[in-house]
């Protein structure tokens, strides 16, 4: 044991390995991977797809240092609000989307499909219409499917695979 | 080259040591992690492996996927060793570090070649980062590099094959500095 310890003694650094600080650091910012590094994904996408645009020009672009934007494609920078919009400005993509949410406008480009149930009429999405004419084909008790409109009698319709629709 | 403490115990030496190559500013831990957590490299090396990429492992991959499972990895297997660290738990070391020949020894042979990796199947479903490492001890190993795997057999991809010849490198140094003495296996390898 005693032989063990000088040997490796003898073989080491006085500085330990700098990892333990970094990986404290990294795990404290969880957002960096979370969103950082999604943002320097497309940013990195973008600029492979611009032969004219490189890491340098872009820094030009947005008003800020090589060493920067270094940074930001590596994934390792927290992007202000500012820098995220400059970047967005510059690429000409937006690099934050926002979700439609409760008082939005609903998309007619995603909900452009008319079902009716017992006579009252939905709007829903082109996935929710298939889903919908793919069990009308298998249960004759659905009534009909025309264009992109359904219409069901929930009391004669039962989905077996997926439960009654109502 | 010379040996690095990562995280060591400090009245019996166990627990996990690195290597700092000649000509090297960091050490291969240190180094392994700041390229694992950089989009920027991870983006061009899978980029200038995309052959790699066609194989039945990663086909149903999209590129976006791949990188998003390589940097969760490496901040799952960071997050279990920053654990172990500041725990200062060298005793579950043996858990983490299997064979790498994935053969299982009662009494593993002297300076075993290991790997580390994330096993959990269910969060991670491809598991493609390794750290590899030499068994000094029973919860005392010498972390001598890593590498994102694309291959199944380590041979068939240029930079495995260099892990394996910094494994064999770093062997042959450790035995050169007598760390590979009966003595030090009868001490440790004893107690399994």
């Amino acid at each position: 044991m005693d032989d063990f310890k000088k040997n490796i003694q003898k073989i080491t650094s006085n500085k330990p390995s700098g990892w333990k600080e970094k990986a404290a650091e990294r795990l404290s910012r969880p957002w960096l991977k979370e969103y950082s590094s999604r943002i320097a994904r497309r940013i990195l996408a973008l600029i492979e797809d611009d032969k004219e645009l490189n890491q340098a020009k872009l820094a030009k672009m947005v008003g800020v240092s090589a060493q920067q934007i270094s940074k930001i494609v590596s994934g390792k920078e927290n992007l202000t609000l500012e820098t995220i919009y400059k970047l967005s400005k510059a690429l000409n993509y937006e690099l934050i989307s926002f979700p439609p949410y409760k008082y939005s406008r609903p998309s007619t480009s995603t909900l452009s499909y008319n079902v009716t149930i017992d006579s009252k009429s939905h709007l829903v999405s082109r996935e929710v219409w298939w889903d919908i004419n793919r069990i009308l084909e298998r249960n004759t008790s659905g009534e009909t499917s025309s264009s992109n409109v359904c219409l069901i009698n929930s009391k004669s319709f039962t989905d077996h695979t997926k439960g009654a629709l109502t | 080259m010379e040996v690095v403490r990562i995280f060591v115990d400090t009245n019996t030496f166990e627990g996990l040591y690195t290597i700092r190559y000649d000509g090297e500013e960091l050490d291969e831990f240190e180094r392994l992690f700041d390229l694992w957590t950089d989009a920027e490299y991870v983006r061009e090396y899978l980029r200038s492996n995309q052959q790699y990429l066609k194989s039945d492992y990663f086909k149903d991959l999209f590129l976006d996927e791949i990188e998003t499972e390589i940097l969760d990895e490496a901040e799952e297997l960071e997050r279990l060793l920053e654990r172990h660290a500041t725990d200062n738990d060298i005793g579950n070391l043996q858990m983490l570090f299997k064979p790498l020949n994935n053969t299982s020894y009662v009494i593993p042979p002297p300076l075993e070649k290991t790997k580390a990796r994330i096993r959990d199947r269910n969060k991670f479903r491809k598991g493609i980062l390794r750290i590899y490492a030499l068994r000094l001890g029973k919860n005392t190993f010498v972390v001598t590099g890593g590498a994102i795997k694309l291959v199944r057999e380590m041979k068939d991809h240029h930079d495995t094959h260099k892990e394996l010849d910094k494994l064999e490198k770093v062997k042959a140094f450790l035995k050169e500095n007598n760390l590979y003495t009966d003595e030090d296996l009868v001490f440790y390898y004893g107690r399994f």
